[in-house]
């Protein structure tokens, strides 16, 4: 890490909602999404795929956790209209 | 409520669209998720001539504070230690068929001020903008058409559906056009912003403000300056990833090379971003009764030119005016929204897909390929040793052919799979061109062997 990445992550105010969500019967431990999230969110939790509870502070909406994941066990949408991460040099 | 167009993301593929509606007398609205256009959008940003060539009237405007005309392009290929080996550059070619792209290759600006612009031209034309919305499903009829959508607080929007929601677009996903892409159909891209003192910038950079860089350490990593500072990031396709993509980038940050240029131009991290960037070799479908698809939700960004924003306004004007046809012929069938597909493949945008799948195949196999990379610079580095003072020129091609014999076993095979089928694909006939070259290196070659001292 060339920084902390909570310095140069930037988030709108308000609830963003629960956007992210790990469906705990269908993962396979295969530790994709662990690799690729970006800001390392993931872990392995008694064996399964989890989402770390504060994720809405780093999370940057990519969705490559979903994305990666090819046991449909992690739930995807966005966060709230007008909420979650601002890229103000995107 | 009622419309006759209804764009889902405001940014340049939306905002060419509900501009394109709105001029025609249409009826347009246009969804954001973020509090203004642009501010959840990231990328490297390099706007081509293209977008010069193909939207003259909007761009001759362009006066945005971040921006930085890039005219040079230069590749560095380093070794596995990530030190610098050899270098190429190069200007825009005088090959070039219209002014712009003689002139410069690429723009450099932030999204957060070019998106945002965009969305003026598209409210100047009557369109509506509605941001800080979030557009969760679609709207269905009784027979489970699409004919419209809905937004989270649950309030419904009939129209003609563009989607320009990006790579991971929920309407697409709603609408059952497309579950998700596919593992080699769409790029993870990791970024650093770097934020730099702009004079120091004009220094060393000035308008050389478009770098990659290759090394077996890393796949490839672009690096593109505006006034105030820079992005440098990669990305890898999903099927491709085997390490966590932010730990490559920050090798390739604190190898020499990037590291004394950093500290050269006193720049600092400013901001991290990740997003999806589809690469496909062939876009999939793009249409379906009621509903479009544009930009990065259609599949059709080039990421090797930092290219996807000339891509999303071009398709999201072809979208719009299809939509026009659709209103003025009341049909909004399957059947009628098929000629959007037709019109963005016989236009320069489907032509970008002529060699879709040879291109996506060599970028990936060589340049991307971190196993691979290496040999391609130290090809590089062995040509140019033959304009150096080394010893003579003699002994330096000599070593310069042994070399490639040496790796030819080994590159040869990766050319002939990766590269070659490229070249052919692209120029097919007019390869016949070139045979009358065969005749002249062949007249070319002297009678006599030249004599040489042993």
């Amino acid at each position: 890490m060339l920084v902390p990445l909570e310095n140069i992550i930037h988030k709108l105010e308000g609830d963003q909602g629960d956007f992210i969500k790990p469906i705990r019967e269908n993962c396979v431990a295969c530790k994709r999404c662990i690799t690729v999230c970006p800001v390392n969110l993931w872990y392995l939790d008694d064996g399964k795929a989890n989402i770390k509870d504060d994720y809405k502070k780093l999370c940057l909406e990519c969705g490559a956790c979903w994305q990666s994941c090819e046991y449909n066990a992690i739930d995807f949408t966005y966060p709230k209209g007008g909420t979650g991460v601002i890229f103000k040099r995107g | 409520m009622k419309y006759d167009v209804i764009v889902v993301g405001g940014g340049p593929g939306g905002s060419i669209a509900g501009k394109t509606a709105a001029e025609n007398g249409l009826k347009t609205i246009i969804f954001e998720r973020g509090q203004n256009p642009g501010e959840k959008n990231a990328s490297g940003v390099g706007l081509t001539p293209k977008i010069w060539r193909d939207f003259p009237d909007i761009m001759k405007e362009m006066n945005l504070p971040s921006q930085r005309v890039n005219r040079r392009c230069t590749a560095h290929f380093c070794d596995e230690k990530g030190e610098l080996v050899s270098e190429l550059s190069w200007t825009p070619s005088k090959l070039n068929t219209y002014k712009e792209a003689r002139e410069f290759m690429t723009v450099m600006v932030y999204r957060h001020q070019y998106d945002k612009w965009l969305s003026t031209f598209a409210v100047d034309a009557g369109a509506e903008l509605k941001t800080s919305t979030l557009i969760t499903d679609v709207l269905r009829d009784s027979s489970g058409r699409v004919t419209g959508v809905v937004d989270e607080r649950g309030n419904k929007y009939e129209g003609i559906v563009i989607a320009a929601d990006g790579a991971i677009s929920v309407v697409a996903r709603k609408a059952g056009m497309r579950a998700k892409f596919g593992p080699y159909d769409t790029t993870l891209v990791v970024n650093y912003d770097f934020e730099a003192p702009p004079e120091k910038i004009d220094e060393f950079i000035g308008d050389n403000a478009l770098h990659a860089w290759f090394s077996p350490l890393y796949p490839g990593v672009y690096n593109f300056f505006k006034k105030d500072g820079f992005h440098i990031g990669l990305g890898q396709w999903f099927g491709a990833i085997t390490r966590n993509l932010r730990g490559y980038l920050e090798d390739c940050i604190k190898s020499p090379p990037v590291a004394k240029m950093i500290k050269q131009l006193n720049a600092k991290p400013r901001e991290f971003h990740a997003h999806q960037l589809p690469w496909l070799q062939y876009p999939k479908k793009t249409y379906a009764h009621n509903i479009m698809l544009v930009g990065d939700a259609a599949g059709f960004p080039c990421p090797l030119e930092a290219e996807g924003i000339w891509h999303a306004m071009y398709s999201g004007r072809l979208a719009a005016l299809t939509a026009k046809e659709a209103i003025d012929n009341n049909d909004v069938s399957e059947r009628q929204m098929k000629k959007y597909e037709e019109s963005w493949v016989n236009s320069p945008l489907g032509e970008e897909f002529a060699a879709g799948k040879e291109f996506q195949e060599f970028w990936a196999g060589l340049p991307f390929n971190t196993e691979k990379v290496g040999e391609l610079g130290d090809i590089v580095n062995n040509s140019l040793n033959l304009f150096t003072g080394a010893t003579s020129h003699l002994e330096m091609s000599q070593l310069f052919l042994k070399s490639l014999r040496e790796k030819g076993p080994s590159i040869m095979p990766l050319f002939r799979k990766y590269l070659f089928p490229y070249v052919f694909r692209i120029l097919e006939e007019e390869l016949n061109d070139l045979a009358p070259f065969n005749d002249m290196f062949e007249k070319m070659r002297p009678k006599k062997k030249i004599r040489r001292r042993n």
